[in-house]
């Protein structure tokens, strides 16, 4: 039996302290410990040889006793100590050398840190990974997505405290991402006043709706606060590698800060409502009464020998090379074959821009040239032009105060009295057919001033054909204005008129100006389809002008959707007008409008929060009909009126069409809306193709899009 | 015992109720949009200061802030839960950016290492109790100088009759073993394929020897016995003691680059999360 190796009682047993930082060195070094050990500072305390004293002659031991006493043998006849040197080199403790190491592995930390961190601007060691793709070009630049990146260290330090610094961040992605438009940091890039609205609307729908199990929970963490502006790193979490997907977000975070949150789009998605018809066609097309009524087989034949026939849905419309878009096609051909006749209307007699009323010989005796003596004038009031030509002329407006109410119907019939003031509204027109015909356009302006800029720089131009008309219906005005200023009688020679001079200018000159002899007018009649001169008219009444547009005479001529052309004839509705097809779009905010010359708009002006793709529809099998999704309304009498109402109106009175501007009203166009089943036939669970992301865009914004 | 396990069945599921508790936090969190790198990133933070405190915790002991072996399961099992939020931390993925991945390899290093000292030190002490006299570990090579001590004289002791068969054993075999630990690798391994190579020796040895050499050559062998147990301890208690060192001076850089690690993510994360 061996004995224990470690006795513990007080007297044999050593107190250790490893906690000490230093230790013996003997003990390390060859298990001989001794009882003292080394000091605080590292060195040893065992002093085994003293420096021996000299007194009277002699050298005698000076070792105290606390090491050990004077020796026996004491020093040597030279004064050197006798016993050998038994001091050792203490060592650090394990506790001093992990304290050591954790030093050391602490300042290679700092010194790492401080390499990383020192620089003037953040070191490319500090990225935290690679950016996507559409970045990389700039990713060594850090400033150009973070504020931070302007300073060292102590812009760093100030910057991780300043709640401002993500926005400021954002605030540099925006000069990139200019697309995102004024309001992007807000909820879906619209204004606080739009949100509010939209939220107000759907929390006024009665659907029920079942809130996931996880929004319930989520939301007592506190969904981001929709009311201020969000940055763009909440939704896009860059240096997440090349490949990394910055627009992914699922279903549950989509719906975070919603008012209505429900499972998915299978389970509890609200009802598509009217969509896709969240507005009228900017074309007005009547679907239903084309397929149904007009393309009838036997009797297209017979109302449109010419016409064609569209085979299916894709004879008209074609998916654009994004595939979102169902273009139409165009005029020349889809319409052209059955519409384009009716356009170029031959009994459409034109615009009137100019006319001469009739006035008696009578009245105008020695008043010189009026080649409109005998005939007749159909209208109680002067083509709209002329009357704002002649609004500045004193004189004719003195005339005019004379008569009283004036009817250009019954100029020959004014008392005796009155012919003075009716001769002067005959040389008021023959001053301002003169004026034009010597000066030419700037006279227009110079009398219209800046109140209707439509009638200005007319294409194809007004003021050769006026000039042709005073050559043919008053050749000798000049001498005929010369003598009348001068107040000198005009003689009978000068007031002659070549009744053989009679002149049509023809439409085949590619000018749609016609000078008739037959009732002195001056028209215009269209040249065809998107005709230059009213397409200009119109664009320049509907944006110069906010209010009334139904009162303009002239608007009322081209606005309605009549074939008449006159002021006072107002028929049903008829192909062949220009706003009879292009509907007329009101900004409520502006009152300014717009005409719509193609079936999609130019440029988006509303929010889009929901994208649609055609083309991967048209490939489904399934679904390869449009009809799948776009049925017809079930057959009614009244389909038609129904959608003439989206367009057009009734006035007051009830006597004549008016166009209806208001765009945004819902028009089904004579579909159903999209059902919301019909959607989740494919886009379901089971195919994985429901996710909010599918079709809707955050970013919903006015923007810019290129059908 | 009983006890004992009921108490590790409590800190299991403990364990398993709040990894789960935080997964669902931290996924509920995210739904609302919110940066979960962030508060995963708090939460790692305050933790790795926490558990850097039980060090300073053993430095303190005059504080009455419970005993240290409470301190010490609670900082072994906030440890492993820093593991489950450092994965959500690292969304699963390994970090692209060089000095991240540096705090992520830091991380991981310091995590293992104190997964490997906890095991250690689970199964350590069991095996200490196995074998030998329970010493402590700065006592150790005064304790193998003293056998050694007794060795050589029961050598010196046994060359009385000069014919010297046991100090040339002693010379050929033993002084070497003597001198310093020895077979740490196998006393790890458990092998004690040594110490029959020895016996095999002293056996082989025997008939050579007079009754006289022989009681010597007993004590010498119940001494190897000694020894090999010292040595058995020293590498265990050795490998107690060592492995902080990796542990503890890491856990310093780890601060040092977490801390850098959140004025850095604070200051420009505003793009990412």
């Amino acid at each position: 039996m061996t004995e224990p190796l470690q006795p513990f009682d007080w007297k044999s047993s050593n107190y250790e302290r490893p906690a000490n930082t230093w230790v013996c060195g003997r003990l390390c070094e060859e298990g001989l410990p001794c009882h003292l050990g080394p000091s605080s500072k590292g060195d040893c305390q065992v002093q085994s040889r003293c420096e021996p004293e000299e007194k009277g002659g002699k050298y005698q031991c000076s070792r105290s006793i606390l090491h050990g006493g004077k020796c026996k043998a004491g020093p040597a006849p030279d004064g050197t100590c006798c016993q050998p040197d038994s001091s050792c080199q203490p060592r650090r403790s394990l506790l001093a050398r992990r304290r050591l190491l954790g030093g050391i592995a602490a300042f290679i930390a700092a010194s790492l840190c401080l390499i990383i961190f020192g620089g003037a601007s953040p070191s490319a060691l500090l990225s935290p990974g690679a950016v996507t793709a559409s970045h990389a070009k700039i990713e060594s630049n850090c400033t150009a997505c973070h504020t931070a990146a302007e300073g060292g260290l102590g812009t760093w330090i100030h910057i991780a405290f300043n709640d401002e610094t993500a926005l400021k961040d954002s605030g540099l992605c925006l000069k990139c991402h200019t697309e995102l438009g004024n309001e992007a940091l807000f909820a879906h890039g619209v204004s606080l006043k739009r949100l509010a609205e939209i939220t107000k609307r759907i929390q006024t729908k009665d659907e029920p709706v079942s809130t996931p199990i996880a929004l319930q929970l989520a939301s007592l963490t506190g969904p981001p606060a929709t009311k201020d502006q969000l940055s763009c790193s909440t939704c896009h979490r860059e240096h997440h590698g090349r490949k990394a997907d910055l627009t992914h977000l699922t279903d549950l975070q989509c719906q975070t800060c919603h008012t209505r949150q429900f499972e998915d789009f299978q389970h509890g998605h609200p009802a598509l409502g009217d969509y896709p018809y969240n507005r009228r066609s900017r074309i007005y097309f009547d679907h239903d009464a084309h397929l149904n009524r007009y393309f009838v087989k036997d009797e297209f034949k017979r109302t449109m020998p010419a016409g064609v026939k569209p085979d299916s849905c894709d004879s008209c419309h074609t998916p654009d090379t994004s595939g979102r878009f169902m273009l139409t096609g165009s005029f020349k051909n889809t319409c052209a074959s059955c519409h384009e006749p009716q356009i170029e209307d031959l009994e459409f007699p034109g615009v009137p821009f100019f006319a001469l009323p009739a006035i008696s010989p009578q009245i105008m005796k020695s008043q010189g040239t009026w080649p409109n003596t005998t005939g007749t004038f159909k209208t109680a009031r002067l083509p709209q032009l002329m009357e704002l030509l002649l609004e500045q002329d004193p004189l004719y407006q003195n005339a005019i105060k004379q008569l009283g109410t004036v009817d250009y119907r019954k100029l020959n019939g004014v008392d005796p009295d009155q012919y003075a003031a009716v001769a002067e509204i005959a040389w008021s027109i023959k001053r301002l057919l003169y004026d034009i015909s010597t000066d030419g356009e700037s006279v227009l302006q110079q009398r219209l001033g800046n109140s209707h800029p439509e009638y200005l720089h007319l294409n194809p131009s007004l003021i050769p054909t006026l000039s042709q008309a005073q050559q043919i219906w008053f050749p000798n005005l000049a001498t005929e204005i010369k003598l009348h200023r001068e107040k000198k009688p005009i003689p009978a020679t000068a007031a002659n008129v070549s009744k053989t001079q009679t002149v049509q200018i023809p439409r085949d000159a590619g000018n749609g100006w016609t000078l008739s002899e037959s009732d002195f007018t001056i028209r215009y009649r269209p040249l065809g389809h998107a005709d230059p001169l009213l397409k200009g008219w119109l664009d320049q009444v509907v944006r110069s002008q906010t209010q009334a547009l139904d009162r303009d005479p002239m608007w009322r001529i081209l606005s309605n959707p009549t074939a008449s052309g006159t002021e006072d004839t107002q028929g049903a509705l008829a192909s062949g007008r220009c706003l009879m097809c292009h509907s007329v779009d009101q900004n409520p905010e502006t009152g300014l409008s717009r005409i719509n010359w193609l079936p999609l708009p130019a440029s988006q002006t509303t929010e889009g929060f929901t994208q649609f793709s055609h083309a991967p529809h048209l490939s489904m099998g399934q679904y390869e009909k449009c009809a799948g999704c776009h049925a017809f309304e079930p057959s009614r009498p009244d389909n038609s009126a129904i959608l003439q109402q989206d367009y057009f109106a009734r006035d007051p009175a009830n006597l004549f069409w008016q166009i209806n501007v208001d765009g945004q009203q819902t028009c089904t166009s004579g579909f159903q809306p999209v059902s919301h089943q019909t959607c989740v036939t494919c886009h379901n669970k089971t195919t994985e193709t429901q996710s909010c992301l599918q079709c809707h865009k955050y970013h919903a914004h006015k923007r810019m899009e290129k059908p | 015992m009983r006890n004992l396990l009921f108490q590790q069945r409590i800190a299991i599921t403990t364990f398993a109720i709040l990894s789960l508790m935080i997964v669902a936090g931290c996924y509920l969190f995210s739904i609302t949009l919110s940066k979960t790198s962030f508060a995963t990133g708090t939460v790692l933070l305050i933790s790795i200061f926490i558990l850097a405190s039980y060090q300073l915790r053993k430095k303190l002991s005059i504080l009455l802030i419970g005993n240290t072996s409470a301190w010490l399961q609670f900082h072994i099992f906030l440890g492993l839960l820093t593991s489950v939020v450092f994965l959500l931390h690292m969304k699963m993925q390994i970090p692209d950016g060089l000095f991240e991945f540096l705090l992520f390899l830091n991380y991981l290093t310091v995590f293992f290492s104190g997964v490997i000292g906890w095991l250690l030190s689970r199964r350590i002490p069991h095996r200490l109790l196995s074998r030998g006299e329970e010493v402590i570990f700065e006592r150790i090579p005064l304790h193998r100088r003293k056998i050694h001590d007794k060795v050589k004289s029961l050598v010196l002791e046994s060359n009385a009759s000069g014919k010297g068969a046991i100090p040339d054993f002693y010379d050929e075999h033993l002084r070497t073993f003597f001198e310093g630990p020895r077979n740490q690798l196998r006393h790890i391994l458990h092998s004690e394929r040594h110490r029959h190579e020895l016996s095999q020796k002293i056996t082989a040895l025997q008939p050579y020897l007079n009754s006289q050499e022989q009681a010597v050559l007993q004590q010498i062998s119940e001494q190897i016995q000694l020894k090999d147990d010292l040595d058995y301890q020293y590498i265990f208690q050795a490998i107690i003691k060592l492995w902080p060192f990796v542990h503890v001076p890491l856990t310093y850089s780890l601060i040092i680059f977490a801390v850098y690690h959140t004025l850095a993510v604070c200051a420009f994360a505003s793009t990412s999360g």
